[in-house]
């Protein structure tokens, strides 16, 4: 037995009868499954998926390789061969995920998880943009003490991670902002539970995420970007949603689809069952980057999968469960602790700055919801001690995380404000500024995740710090906007949705790698995320606070009268912008300046390996880099032709990019590849698909089959706007997949 | 008393004109450069943009090791996180061992051009396992004997109080020696 599983027995010893009995067999169980792996009784690939289902989450350098910016080393880990996954070493440290439903939190369960940051993580609670807490650098060996004592206080991981439905997200201020009909706590709270552990979600090929919203206009909870999407209305007296699905953003985002615009409340379970049935039988299992319900949905059509999903509910074995709950719905009732009071006197320009933009008057008089703005996401164990404190004494446990990483109290009597305000002073989160300019969300990035091509924290930071070094000289609509971080093309960070959006990115520059960010602009974060942004073009990472300099300075400079910066970006065009700042595209050589070639908050260099560039090897470098420059160009022009409303032109120029990026790769090996498409097209599945070298390690084939999607089937004359929207992502994805490719090539000698 | 998390903080005697950021290359190198010997060290968290937080950290497989900024003092924090063999004195013993031999590398990283000091008449020691120890006289009790035989052994003589009231944060003691001696002298006794 390891001293883990000691602590751990130990705990439940203690916790016996205070854990949900279900809950505590389900890590019981899970303990056993460890067990058995360890003595290699279990697939590493069963097991993974195990400990994923149970929030369990690998982390950057789990496959015991680390680059220290001279070159890899091993990290040699005392449990040797044993690994809990494809390539994840055992003892490797890893993140825990705690699946918080709708973000609701009390004041116990937030000291609980205080102690565990404390005693098996680094003391950090990070909110994350779908309202969980994470927890990095914990040891699986500890996971089983740490998932009893969340089950003591009424938390369980279960299906935070993996092929499942992930925590059902919640506008923060549901219930309380007198904009919805009515509040769908008590509707979400009902929906994660009856969902969670249900025999049919256990059998998606990918993740299903879940969002109510009160708000249509608003962001709240940002349905448009969800696989379910709830939106409450009220239709002849009767409460119901308006119900989307095939949302998502990642690395092909797609707008959610009406599946139907009323949902009664007692047909609110059944219907999501239904549609998690639809997804299970019908959704792929296979091809892991095409399984998401967004690629179904366009499989087979909205109209199809809504024929699918009505015929499924029609033949759906009844459940109690399905209407039992709305005999309760006031059990969700939010009593305050303290009487309601108004705010009279001038109580100095701190706090009325931060009155301004993190307080908000509730429909009820005489409270207001508080928002704690937290940078980055991230608390300190003493810092959630104290907000514990704070919501006993102001508010009770009306505490929600929200999808900006920050934290609300709910129900503090404006009278108290004051005294709130002191006591975040006291644990330094006073900070104003919640969701403003200043308000940075970012995903992990490269700190922790595995996917992470750029540091979106550490850009994320910068950003942060020097924007609210000069919040008070920035231009009112400046501080409104929302910029918004990912460190890789899976979106976490939702950029897609944000008024200024960061992408990760890397490039190749005089045989250096150099961490980059695209840059996406058009998408709106009002309207429940109602339109995704575009990438314009890639900056050096050590540029970017230069562009949100330049851009917004632009805008405010350009613009005609009040208008918004979405809508600015639409009129002038994005080659105006483009142009506005394309000298901060360059970058100064090594010996110059080498900052630019370590990443923010890392002072390794930017790279993945010893490239060693000869004088021949070189001009092949530069001779690819120019084919890629024309490829990104290509992208470029097409959406601008999409600008100018020639939808055809745009797909036919994505088409272009691509082949211009496939010709460019083919020359690194075979210099006078016939240019005809067909010939491009079967060289490069010849020396770059079939041989694996296009293969990107985490989305495999994916990217090709968007270039041989492509070459099969051309755009057509009068080929649609969405899809030449489509078109365009597809091949800004190609584009970059192609840098990648060559990267690889270069790194293992692969051309000529 | 068992323990498994186990922490131990030496204090920089004077943080004014410390760059903070300075710690991140220089955890960096001892990545590199197994400055550590052979502790197995993963990686580098920045956690300065966090009020009082961890600082700069170097994650480890057995323990991590922050400059850390927790009640607004710079210091070198030994956290020892996977259960280090032995009984509690052995335990507590490693913690300080690891803890000096990291002040001592960092007072000698070329940076700091032999400014940075670490104070070796104060440390602060916490039992971090809440299973073991809540915080409370109790505890603090029945940890103070093995602790006060150490601290006698390591400093020839120091007073020994709790750190916190509050209930909830893990036991603390503060460690304050009767007179300062070098880390190294410290470190040779260990």
């Amino acid at each position: 037995m390891t001293t883990g599983t000691t602590w751990s027995r130990a705990w439940r010893e203690r916790l016996l009868g205070r854990m949900p009995g279900p809950l505590a067999e389900e890590i019981d169980i899970f303990e056993t499954q460890m067990e058995l792996r360890r003595q290699g009784r279990i697939d590493e690939k069963l097991f993974a998926e195990s400990r994923l289902r149970r929030g369990i989450y690998g982390q950057r350098y789990d496959n015991g390789q680390r680059h220290d910016g001279v070159r890899t080393q091993t990290l040699s880990f005392p449990c040797g061969e044993l690994t809990k996954g494809t390539q994840t070493v055992w003892d490797a440290p890893g993140m825990m995920r705690i699946k918080l439903p709708l973000g609701r939190v009390s004041a116990e369960q937030i000291e609980l998880m205080a102690d565990l940051a404390e005693e098996y993580a680094d003391s950090i609670l990070h909110v994350t943009t779908r309202q969980d807490i994470q927890l990095h650098f914990v040891h699986i060996e500890d996971t089983p003490a740490l998932m009893r004592r969340l089950a003591a206080v009424g938390i369980t991981t279960r299906e935070a991670c993996g092929n499942s439905v992930r925590n059902v997200t919640t506008c923060q201020f549901a219930g309380v902002c007198g904009g919805a009909p009515f509040d769908p706590t008590p509707y979400a709270h009902a929906l994660t539970y009856f969902l969670l552990g249900h025999k049919d979600t256990q059998d998606f090929g990918r993740k299903l995420k879940v969002a109510f919203s009160g708000c249509r206009d608003e962001a709240c909870g940002l349905l448009n970007i969800h696989d379910l999407g709830l939106l409450t209305v009220v239709r002849d007296g009767r409460r119901g949603f308006e119900v989307y699905v095939g949302g998502g953003l990642g690395s092909v985002p797609r707008p959610a689809l009406l599946l139907t615009d009323f949902c009664t409340e007692q047909e609110l379970l059944p219907l999501s069952q239904a549609i998690c049935r639809v997804f299970a039988r019908h959704g792929e299992k296979a091809k892991r980057n095409k399984a998401r319900l967004k690629f179904l949905v366009e499989k087979l059509g909205i109209d199809e999968f809504r024929r699918l999903v009505f015929e499924e509910r029609a033949v759906l074995p009844p459940e109690d469960r399905w209407t039992s709950y709305l005999g309760d719905l006031g059990a969700f009732d939010e009593a305050p602790l303290r009487p309601a009071s108004t705010l009279e006197g001038d109580h100095g320009p701190v706090f009325a700055a931060w009155r301004a933009t993190n307080v908000r008057p509730q429909a009820q008089p005489g409270y207001v919801t508080a928002t704690v703005r937290l940078p980055l996401g991230d608390m300190t164990s003493w810092q959630a001690r104290g907000l514990a404190d704070l919501a006993r004494r102001f508010t009770g446990d009306h505490i929600r995380l929200t999808i900006e990483q920050n934290v609300v109290f709910r129900w503090v009597a404006e009278g108290d404000l004051p005294a709130f305000h002191q006591g975040l002073e006291a644990l330094g989160v006073a900070d104003a500024g919640a969701g403003t300019v200043v308000d940075v969300v970012s995903c992990p990035g490269t700190d922790t995740c595995k996917l992470g091509i750029s540091s979106s924290r550490g850009l994320g930071s910068v950003l942060q710090a020097r924007l609210a070094a000069k919040a008070d000289a920035l231009h009112p609509d400046v501080r409104k906007l929302h910029i918004k971080a990912s460190g890789c093309f899976n979106s976490c960070g939702q950029h897609h949705v944000a008024d200024i959006g960061f992408l990760g990115v890397s490039r190749n520059v005089g045989g250096r790698r150099v961490a980059h960010f695209q840059l996406v602009v058009g998408g709106e974060w009002t309207n429940n995320g109602g339109a995704y942004g575009l990438a314009i073009g890639a900056y050096p990472s050590k540029n970017v606070p230069a562009v949100v300099d330049r851009l917004t300075s632009l805008w405010i400079a350009e613009r005609e009268g009040s208008e918004r910066f979405q809508a600015f970006v639409g009129r002038v065009g994005r080659a105006r912008v483009k142009e506005a700042l394309e000298d901060l595209t360059r970058i100064p050589p090594y010996h110059e300046d080498p900052s630019f070639y370590t990443d923010w908050g890392d002072a390794r260099e930017y790279t993945v390996g010893d490239m060693g560039v000869g004088e021949c090897a070189g001009e092949v470098v530069s001779s690819t880099q120019f084919g890629l420059a024309d490829a990104e160009r290509e992208a470029f022009q097409a959406q601008l032709a999409l600008e100018r409303g020639d939808a055809f032109a745009a797909a036919t120029l994505s088409v272009q990019a691509m082949y211009s990026a496939v010709k460019a790769l083919i020359r690194l090996q075979f210099f006078d590849v016939k240019e005809d498409a067909d010939s491009l097209a079967a060289e490069f599945r010849a020396r770059l698909h079939d041989t694996g070298l296009f293969r990107d390690p985490f989305m495999g084939d994916k990217f090709a089959q968007f270039f041989f999607k492509v070459h099969e089937e051309p755009p057509a004359a009068g080929v649609a706007r969405d899809e030449a929207h489509r078109q365009i992502e597809e091949a800004t994805l190609f584009i970059e997949a192609a840098h990648a490719c060559y990267d690889r090539m270069q790194e293992h000698g692969r051309a000529n | 008393m068992q323990i498994q998390q186990t922490s131990v903080k030496f204090f920089v005697e004077d943080a004014s004109g410390v760059d903070d950021a300075a710690f991140i290359p220089v955890f960096h190198g001892w990545i590199r450069e197994h400055r550590l010997g052979d502790r197995l060290l993963i990686d580098v968290a920045d956690y300065r943009h966090v009020h009082h937080g961890p600082g700069v950290m170097l994650i480890g497989d057995q323990a991590h090791y922050a400059m850390d900024l927790a009640g607004g003092r710079l210091g070198l924090k030994y956290d020892r996180k996977r259960d280090a063999p032995g009984d509690p004195a052995a335990k507590l013993e490693e913690a300080f061992r690891e803890a000096l031999a990291a002040a001592l590398a960092m007072e000698q990283e070329p940076v700091f051009g032999g400014r940075l000091r670490f104070r070796s008449d104060l440390a602060h020691v916490r039992v971090v396992s809440r299973l073991a120890a809540s915080n409370g006289p109790e505890a603090f009790a029945a940890l103070e004997p093995s602790l006060r035989a150490f601290s006698d052994r390591l400093y020839g003589g120091a007073a020994l109080k709790p750190l916190d009231a509050d209930p909830r944060a893990p036991l603390g003691v503060e460690i304050r020696a009767l007179a300062a001696q070098p880390l190294l002298t410290l470190l040779a006794r260990l």
